[in-house]
């Protein structure tokens, strides 16, 4: 990660300032986090939330990849849409709102990822977020977090439920240790969603990216939270990394 | 009596139930009971008879059972069961 720490604006040391207040983040961890650049996969009802919460809370630069339009079936969850923008370029309204909530944000914009982009993008980010509807996006993603040795928070939802864990290359399971190939039961547009429960996992990933960035706090890694809203059940799993998984055994 | 508790993308073929209660104390043994009483989320569940889809990761009291004894791990009393299945709603 890199060492940068810029100096707040007065303005900056205002809007963060009930963030500087929290003891162990403090000035410190407000620096690194204007100093950082994220990767979030995806601004859907998960990534988007995501990626609101980072531009809120003084991020200095997102790389954001969607691709198409913006439906009127994304309105219910996608936080950083609004019915205004129905056609307009999902990534671009995204970018929109994002400049909306913090002016000083850099947002660097890409449609859907392919093998072709994505080393490239992941290069320049300090930290990924894997939020994508599409197994074989989330798989580019954990190809070049684990190729990079790159921190991946991975979050997926499903429905009322969801999880949020931290990949750290080397040191955790990556996403093919717990997930090998793309289930057959998975597709784009299989699974239901209430924003209630993406937002849930956003926050989570939001926070474990905060944490990661700025060193402090308990983090996610060897451990899947998992929330289900419906019976208002969570669960803090441990999980294991699978020692012929075709993507990080060569790391261990 | 150990707990099953039954993810949202199997329940359309529980009848919407989210927990199942079993008295039976192995897992393998309790996983076949359930399957007995809903035979649709055999599929998602088993490759083989013996072996677990491998989008299927359980837990037992939050530890993965492949750290445990696998299958044969046994359930007592109060023993809480995941079954995590691979998803990526985003
Ligand atoms: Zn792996």
């Amino acid at each position: 990660m890199k060492e940068t720490r810029p100096v707040l604006t007065s303005d900056e040391e205002q809007i963060y300032f009930r963030q500087i207040q929290h003891s162990t983040f403090g000035m410190e961890g407000q620096q690194k986090l204007k100093g950082a650049c994220v990767f979030i996969c995806r601004t859907g009802g998960l990534g988007g939330s995501i990626a609101m919460m980072l531009a809120r809370a003084g991020i200095g630069k997102l790389i954001i990849s969607h691709g198409g339009s913006l439906e009127k079936e994304n309105l219910n969850r996608m936080m950083l849409t609004f019915p205004d923008q129905l056609g307009q370029e999902r990534c671009e309204a995204a970018r929109e709102t994002l400049l909306r909530i913090n002016p000083n944000l850099e947002v660097q914009i890409t449609a859907y990822l392919d093998l072709d982009n994505t080393p490239a993008l992941a290069k320049e980010a300090d930290l990924l977020v894997d939020a994508s509807p599409v197994f074989e996006e989330r798989y580019l993603m954990n190809q070049e977090a684990v190729k990079q040795k790159k921190i991946m928070i991975s979050a997926a939802m499903f429905g009322m439920e969801g999880y949020v864990s931290t990949i750290i290359p080397g040191q955790t399971p990556c996403l093919k240790c717990l997930a090998p190939s793309e289930p057959e039961y998975w597709s784009e547009r299989c699974f239901p969603v209430f924003s209630m429960s993406s937002t849930l996992a956003a926050s989570f990933a939001a926070m474990e990216v905060v944490k990661h960035l700025a060193d402090f706090g308990e983090t996610l890694q060897n451990k899947m939270l998992r929330y289900d809203l419906y019976s208002n059940r969570m669960r803090y799993l441990s999980i294991n990394r699978d020692p012929t998984c075709d993507t990080c055994s060569t790391l261990f | 009596m150990a707990i099953i508790y039954i993810p949202e993308i199997l329940r359309t073929h529980t009848y919407e139930i989210p927990a199942f209660e079993t008295w039976d104390n192995t897992l393998i043994a309790a996983l076949h009971e359930l399957v007995q009483s809903f035979p649709q989320i055999h599929k998602f569940l088993f490759k083989t008879e013996s072996e677990l889809q491998e989008h299927l990761h359980i837990f037992v009291n939050q530890t993965d059972v492949q750290g445990l004894s696998g299958l044969s791990t046994e359930l007592r009393e109060n023993d809480e069961v995941d079954l995590v299945f691979a998803i990526a709603g985003g």
